[in-house]
């Protein structure tokens, strides 16, 4: 097949600024004394720049160690420690490094005075947070939301989270565990909340969403006018650092770029050959396949995985909006979910799936073939499923894989 | 045929009790997790059963789920797909892990029920969750009520936890005789009359059972002078595993397993509302779920002490770990576990798929066992 120049959107080069900008509040804050938390992903963020606690996130490092090509070190040690194979890649660099930090990318994550286990996407993500705290002799505190069905949220919107309807006690519920985490930050900081502060950070957080979800339904614009790296680093963001000001500073200036894009209708390559749904974690280690797949004029306007870590916020409703979180793409009965991904895929005008299985991942790689059969059964689109697993290359043969992937493509001709 | 396969086991295999059911017009609820609150379906007329695959070899599955997933999973979703489960009524289940919650899904997609429903744990326990359980068991009532047009009134919510906590009494007492020394009865057979509990209605179960404790206690003892152990787990319904363990000089004396005694290591207090009873009977702590958990302990800690409680009482001499490599609940603990409970007891961790490896399994048990007896 012919390969075409990628013209990404270029949201990259604000990253490298922003990433810089946390690692030096985090760096001020340890010197301050502050405390430090481990958390996971789609945690209350706001709550970190409310209470000024240093927030790590082992599941961004280990992405990280991946993309830096170290993670190999780091999974052998954990599989030493008696783990195994089938359990989340980002558990496993996790792990290596604590246990052996001489091997583990630099630089590592400062040991935790505790770590927040927390159930808005998976149930490993608690026990993550126990092996975490275990193994530093800290705290854990468990923040804990339902699992959503279908009739408690109706139909709902994958990017905004915004649900037909709410059930009242499931809100109320998550809610509540918003206020005792509140309580335990304050126990932990040995400070009140601060409710101007919280204001102003609910607020920032509410900027920030609204510009994220924008940039997402934008990618959904044909032509497609964003690349999978341009949209790499979203999940950092919407997991992470909602309610930062480098988050919003960031996903702004992301905003201008993709509005002028599409303002042109310039895609990302001159000849959109396929326009694909790709889900799963992104395998950080090899970003090049997605380099790979749009260079052969194969483009994405729709990713559920980068578009779980989006939700649009009301600062007049702030803990319900921390809540909302939980309606998220991973949280959601298969059924609802699915009726929200098809309806973007007939928005975005696809014309088929490549999706990678993530070895491990439960909630994500168990909801690889219910997809696939329901853009098939609606929509009559095919799809290609992929073992991808998100930290080790080992486990990835990449050449086969752009074999597999250039056939599908070919068929799709 | 001995009397445990006469009785108990072929309710199981043979499906006797459900056959005798469907002919009678009852429905009939299959649930994915011991934690399924049953006494409310029990409550509403309906028969509550679990569902386990029998299956080992995978045909239809693995078009519908990733390969690695826990045997429990891809095993009872074979047989689903399969027909197995065609008397079914319905489903119910527990969001009680990543693979139960898209299990469900996939089920009623792939397989079909006529009713579903999906409990949600609030996975935690404190006065909050159980507000928030009995809330959810509150709707899960009502959702029975309106499907299959029946009022499920406070006394018959009595009725049936006063029969599902005999039950739990009957099933301490069977466990606290295989627990003596000697045993009087083995975990084979031990395992035979659970699956038993949860192929047919509790009352007859129970009628069943406190026969046979009545025999059994009058009965002789096992062989004696086997090594004693206690076996750790999740889900376990095969019984030609523990056969074979058992067959390397072992008595399997005490269990943690899902399919054992934490099926009934609990109590419901009759003296609350019957659904807040049950709110609080299945959310307390040590024995439930396994993702649930309380704030300021670490949940495995928990896990921990009752395997301990279950070793002291039982005098086991050593401990088999039945590990799954698709089990995540499991994978995530498993090395602290080992270290943890190797510090007390002599150690044996047995990875178990199928089909069974099983001349694999007696070389290592028997080392284990002549490990112990030095």
């Amino acid at each position: 097949m012919e390969k075409q120049e990628v013209n990404h959107l270029g949201f990259g080069k604000f990253f490298g600024p922003t990433y810089k900008k946390h690692l030096m509040r985090q760096k001020e804050f340890l010197d301050r004394g502050r405390p430090c938390g481990w958390y996971f992903g789609y945690h209350p963020a706001e709550m970190n720049y409310v209470f000024d606690v240093v927030n790590i996130f082992p599941e961004q490092y280990s992405a990280y160690c991946a993309s830096r090509g170290d993670s190999g070190n780091m999974i052998d040690d954990y599989l030493s420690l008696g783990y195994g194979s089938f359990l989340c890649d980002y558990f496993k660099c996790s792990v290596g490094a604590i246990d052996k930090p001489e091997v583990a990318t630099k630089p590592l994550m400062p040991k935790p005075d505790f770590t927040v286990d927390h159930h808005t996407i998976c149930l490993g993500h608690r026990q993550m947070a126990e092996v975490h705290a275990r193994m530093y002799g800290v705290p854990r505190f468990s923040l804990t939301f339902p699992y959503l069905r279908k009739e408690d949220i109706g139909s709902y919107d994958q990017i905004t989270k915004v649900t037909e309807r709410m059930d009242e006690d499931v809100l109320e519920y998550a809610v509540s565990i918003i206020h005792e985490f509140i309580s335990f930050l304050e126990k932990m900081t040995g400070e009140e909340m601060d409710e101007d502060k919280f204001k102003s950070v609910m607020k920032t957080s509410e900027e920030t969403t609204k510009h994220f979800t924008d940039v997402l339904k934008l990618f959904m614009s044909k032509p497609t006018p964003g690349s999978q790296r341009d949209l790499a680093n979203f999940p950092f963001i919407g997991f992470f650092i909602h309610g930062s000001e480098y988050g919003l500073e960031y996903v702004e200036k992301c905003h201008e770029l993709i509005k002028e894009r599409v303002k042109k209708r310039e895609g990302i390559v001159q000849d959109e050959k396929f326009r694909l749904i790709t889900h799963g974690i992104m395998p950080w280690h090899t970003l090049s396949l997605y380099d790979y797949m749009e260079e052969l004029g194969a483009t994405f306007p729709l990713n559920p995985y980068a578009n779980c870590s989006a939700v649009l916020h009301d600062s007049k409703r702030p803990f319900e909006s921390m809540a909302r979180r939980m309606s998220n793409f991973c949280n959601v009965e298969h059924e609802g979910m699915l009726d929200a991904l098809i309806k973007n895929a007939k928005e975005s005008k696809v014309d088929g799936a490549i999706l990678f299985e993530n070895t491990g991942c439960r909630i994500v790689s168990l909801v690889m073939r219910p997809i696939r059969d329901a853009l098939y059964e609606e929509l009559g689109i095919p799809s290609l499923i992929v073992e991808a697993p998100q930290c080790d290359p080992r486990a990835m043969p990449v050449e086969r894989m752009k074999t597999q992937i250039e056939a599908f493509l070919e068929s799709l001709e | 045929m001995n009397e445990v396969d006469k009785k108990f086991y072929e309710t199981y295999s043979k499906k006797t009790k459900i056959k005798e059911y469907q002919r009678s017009g009852k429905k009939i609820l299959g649930s994915f997790c011991s934690y399924t609150p049953e006494e409310i379906i029990h409550a509403a007329g309906l028969v509550p059963i679990r569902i386990f695959g029998e299956r080992t070899d995978m045909e239809e599955v693995n078009t519908h789920v990733s390969s690695w997933i826990c045997y429990y999973a891809r095993r009872a979703l074979e047989d689903g797909l399969r027909g197995d489960y065609e008397f079914l009524d319905g489903i119910v289940s527990v969001t009680s892990d990543d693979t139960n919650m898209p299990m469900y899904s996939i089920w009623k997609k792939e397989v079909g029920a006529n009713y579903a429903y999906l409990v949600q744990l609030p996975f935690a326990i404190n006065e909050t969750a159980i507000k928030f359980y009995t809330k959810i068991l509150k709707k899960f009532k009502r959702s029975l009520e309106e499907f299959y047009s029946v009022e499920i009134t406070d006394q018959r919510l009595k009725d049936s936890i006063k029969i599902y906590n005999r039950s739990r009494a009957l099933l301490q007492e069977l466990y606290d005789l295989r627990m003596s020394t000697p045993p009087k009865i083995s975990a084979s057979d031990t395992l035979k009359i659970m699956l038993a509990s949860y192929s047919m209605l509790k009352e007859e179960f129970n009628d069943l059972l406190e026969g046979y404790l009545t025999d059994l206690k009058e009965s002789e003892p096992l062989n004696d002078g086997k090594v004693r152990v206690h076996v750790s787990g999740t889900v376990l319904h095969d019984v030609e595993l523990l056969e074979i363990i058992e067959g390397c000089g072992v008595d399997i004396v005490s269990d943690d397993l899902c399919t054992g005694s934490r099926y009934f290591s609990f109590n419901v207090d009759e003296t609350y509302e019957p659904i807040e009873a049950l709110s609080r009977g299945y959310l307390s702590s040590k024995t439930t779920c396994m993702t649930c958990s309380r704030q300021g302990v670490y949940p495995l800690d928990e896990r921990l002490s009752y395997i301990r409680d279950q070793i002291k009482a039982s005098g086991a001499d050593g401990a088999i770990i039945l590990g799954d490599k698709g089990c995540d609940l499991c994978a995530y603990e498993l090395p602290t576990m080992r270290k943890e409970l190797g510090k007390d007891i002599p150690l044996l961790y047995l990875d178990v798929d199928f089909p069974l490896a099983t001349e694999q399994y007696k070389t290592r048990v028997e080392a284990f066992v002549e490990s112990i007896e030095g």
